[in-house]
């Protein structure tokens, strides 16, 4: 899939294109794939590209809104919402542990009397 | 009740003794002046004046970049580059105490300071460093609502701290 194959460039650069295909994030970062990928691969990269920005700590000084993918002459633009980030980050946000809350705080009950 | 009070010249640290012997050093030697320069702020449990227990809190910005496990999402999600937070620095109890939970205890009351400044300032929870790495990190380990990050960085969101203030 297209996450194996590409390389993270650090935020700042607007739109670079590569010879067959390339990813641009709108201001904040920028995907280049460098083997040729299908349209198909093209428009269902999103999901992978925002796993990406998690799994590798890409500091982001914004939230992308959009990511443009060039595929050869044609370009997808695929907007990005709120709701796609919150999903992104929610999915290894720890709930908070209650059990072990009330264990430790049944723990220091003496020190409160 | 016991209630942990800010240090003062007049509280005896000369006898307190923990088992990690840069903890006893620092409430002999460094704590109070630290406080009075508002470098730090150290509490103190008395039995009548002596010291026996005391924990040391500092606001601090842990860089995002000296992370090197996977930053937790929330830290990530902040957009900055430094995170600002509550640091339990120091957090020790006389040898004699132990067994009794004292190191809940003074942990619980960090949190409850570190809540206090988050309604103050924005902060985005309790970073915990353990001097040393076997006792403190046993110590930590335990606490299962602690996030480690690495063996050296330990965190507490203001999320679980508001839930521990409310449970």
């Amino acid at each position: 899939m297209l996450s194996a194959k590409h390389k993270i460039f650090q935020p700042s650069i607007n739109k670079i294109t590569e010879e067959d295909l390339s990813i641009s994030v709108n201001n904040t970062g920028f995907y280049s794939y460098l083997d040729t990928v299908t349209e198909e691969e093209a428009k269902t990269a999103k999901n992978d590209i925002l796993s990406d920005f998690k799994t590798k700590n890409l500091y982001l000084l914004e939230e992308p809104s959009n990511i443009e993918i060039n595929h050869k002459n044609t370009s997808y633009k695929i907007e990005l919402n709120k709701a796609d980030w919150d999903k992104v980050f929610e999915a290894d946000n720890k709930p908070i542990n209650y059990e072990s809350i009330r264990k430790f705080k049944n723990s220091i009950k003496h020190f409160y009397d | 009740m016991i209630n942990p009070v800010y240090i003062e010249k007049r509280h005896n640290r000369d006898n307190f003794c923990c088992e990690e012997p840069v903890l006893n050093e620092f409430i002999k030697l460094y704590a109070r002046q630290n406080h009075s320069n508002n470098i730090s702020k150290t509490y103190v449990v008395l039995n009548d004046n002596d010291v026996i227990a005391y924990y040391t809190l500092v606001y601090e910005n842990i860089e995002l970049k000296n992370i090197r496990n996977e930053i937790p999402s929330d830290l990530r999600q902040s957009r900055k580059d430094k995170i600002p937070c509550v640091l339990l620095g120091m957090i020790a109890r006389d040898k004699s105490l132990k067994g009794q939970d004292y190191g809940n205890f003074l942990l619980n009351e960090a949190i409850k300071k570190t809540y206090k400044a988050s309604l103050i300032a924005g902060i985005k929870g309790l970073f915990l460093t353990p001097i040393n790495s076997t006792v403190a990190t046993k110590f930590y380990d335990k606490i299962e609502f602690l996030q480690k990050i690495d063996e050296k960085l330990y965190y507490i969101p203001i999320a679980t701290i508001e839930a521990l203030i409310k449970e």
